[in-house]
């Protein structure tokens, strides 16, 4: 961790190193947001030199990183600096919770209309050779949870928000498209509840 | 209707019983909705079966009771402080929503609201050894010693922000304070000690401002001394949670909050959500009954479960082009 002063200009706008012009351009204006003279984020924090500083770099990083040749003149000192490319995302992912999935099982083409329940999620699972508590691991959603989820204990969710957001994790560490298995997988949700309702 | 428990609940990260997790709700500013935020999550987690422990640590001004409707109960903090009882499971009272359970703060301002610095460690090992799943804290303001500690504890630190100009300033004092103080603890040089003392003092000679400016003096004097404070900084990690929002910038104000930590700290803070301004809110506590229960429904109710749901998963809100 390096001082505003001191950042790479993709650290300092916050983007990847292969944003595009459009994206630099958009984290630009944010950040010129947050370090202007009137933010309630900044003001109380930053003397009015140490903001000037900030924004000087910030224009700095704007001219250089928008302008294609400065850019891949900044970008060679860089990577001549051996300057780690920070990954853009995802700081929350320890080693050691990735799950080792087959390659060839990951793109499985499901049908459109396939259904996603709580016991065709567990049968995929199982096809994939994981267990609970990988999944656990990797989402760090508590394996009781996770057992109603293929159970479809759909009463012992207190709101719709949790059921759906623990689906798209277990969607996701199963390398599925999370919002696609939620949709469906909520269907038979809905349905309950309706039945319920009488 | 209590759900069931499975005997085996050793593998889950969080909850679990030997493993549980605490979470403390402070920032510096009184009023920014701690408390309310405080119960509202711990009833969120009690209604998947965990047991949850809600703990009043705002010594002097503890009013958790209130929020829940219940009256002071016969037993307190003080209790603990001043050993009249063996272990804070001992002053844990029910409430009348199953799985969670009260410690409530105390209220004899001399004593108790002050405890030594014994008591206090004796107090946080204690809390640290509860048997139950989840310990849910509630600092009181302000960022004296025993708020601090409190919070340097637990595993997810959250701060309460409102989007006002005096509460942003405290939650940014605070969060200097407490990581000086973290570092305070785990550094045994002498000289690197007194860089630390300086900073905290807001307006010290020296110009000690951020973490940036003491691992640099630290390094002069030890490579490996600011190595050890660089790593503090990396793992430090609070979250944030903007309560109160009417605005869409008001939303935007937990992210750009983000980036200043970031920028100006060097410390990694991620935005959990924000909870909307809400006349149910105002009228639960009138009521004295909590939000999520009395209005399942509103916004702000959702607004808690969409933050319950990111703590459990542990993952932060992200700004649109995150996604």
């Amino acid at each position: 961790m390096k001082r505003a002063t001191d950042q790479t200009y993709y650290d300092l706008l916050e983007v990847a190193r292969g944003a595009s012009t459009e994206e630099i351009q958009k984290a630009y204006r944010r950040a010129k947001e947050i370090f202007s003279p009137h933010s309630l984020a900044t003001y109380s924090l930053l003397e009015p030199e140490e903001l000037k500083r900030i924004n000087v770099c910030l224009d700095d990083a704007y001219r250089v990183l928008t302008d294609e040749r400065l850019r891949s003149e900044y970008d060679r000192g860089l990577d001549g600096l051996g300057e780690r490319v920070l990954p853009g995302e995802s700081p929350g992912t320890a080693a050691g919770e990735v799950i080792p999935i087959r390659e060839a099982a990951t793109g499985i083409p499901f049908p459109n209309d396939f259904r996603f329940t709580g016991s065709s999620l567990k049968g995929i699972r199982e096809s994939l050779g994981v267990d609970l508590k990988q999944i656990t691991r990797k989402t760090k959603i508590n394996r009781q949870y996770l057992e109603w989820l293929e159970e479809e204990r759909f009463e012992y969710f207190p709101a719709l928000v949790y059921l759906r957001g623990f689906v798209m994790e277990y969607a996701r560490a199963l390398n599925l498209d999370p919002q696609k298995v939620a949709d469906s997988y909520l269907e038979s949700f809905h349905q309950w509840q309706n039945e319920r309702k009488g | 209707m209590m759900a069931p428990f499975s005997a085996d609940q050793g593998d889950g990260s969080q909850g679990g019983k030997g493993r549980r997790s605490i979470w403390s709700i402070g920032g510096g500013k009184g009023g920014s909705g701690k408390t309310f935020i405080a119960v509202n999550l711990g009833i969120c987690l009690s209604r998947f079966g965990e047991e949850v422990v809600l703990i009043d640590t705002d010594l002097g001004g503890a009013n958790i009771h209130t929020l829940l409707g219940l009256s002071f109960p016969q037993r307190s903090l003080s209790d603990f402080i001043n050993k009249r009882v063996r272990g804070i499971q001992d002053v844990v009272v029910d409430t009348d929503i199953p799985n969670l359970g009260l410690v409530v703060g105390a209220q004899d301002l001399l004593t108790a609201a002050n405890p030594k610095e014994p008591q206090k460690r004796k107090l946080i090992r204690h809390i640290n050894a509860l048997d139950v799943d989840y310990v849910i804290l509630d600092l009181g303001a302000g960022n004296s010693f025993n708020v601090l500690d409190f919070f340097l504890t637990s595993q997810n630190k959250i701060l309460v922000v409102t989007p006002e100009p005096t509460c942003i300033e405290n939650t940014y004092r605070f969060i200097k304070s407490a990581f000086f103080r973290k570092v305070k603890r785990v550094i045994s040089h002498f000289g690197v000690k007194e860089i630390i003392e300086t900073a905290m003092d807001q307006r010290n000679e020296r110009g000690i401002k951020t973490p940036f400016d003491i691992i640099e003096l630290a390094r002069e004097i030890d490579e490996s001394i600011g190595l050890t404070l660089e790593r503090e900084l990396d793992s430090f990690r609070p979250k944030l949670i903007v309560n109160q929002v009417r605005t869409k910038s008001d939303i935007d104000i937990g992210f750009s909050m983000r980036s200043a930590f970031l920028k100006y700290f060097g410390i990694s803070m991620d935005y959990l959500g924000y909870i909307v301004y809400d006349n149910d809110v105002w009228q639960s506590i009138q009521k004295k009954k909590p939000l999520v229960l009395e209005f399942p429904q509103s916004r702000a109710s959702k607004c808690i479960n969409e933050i319950t749901l990111k703590l459990i998963i542990d993952k932060p809100l992200l700004f649109d082009s995150e996604r």
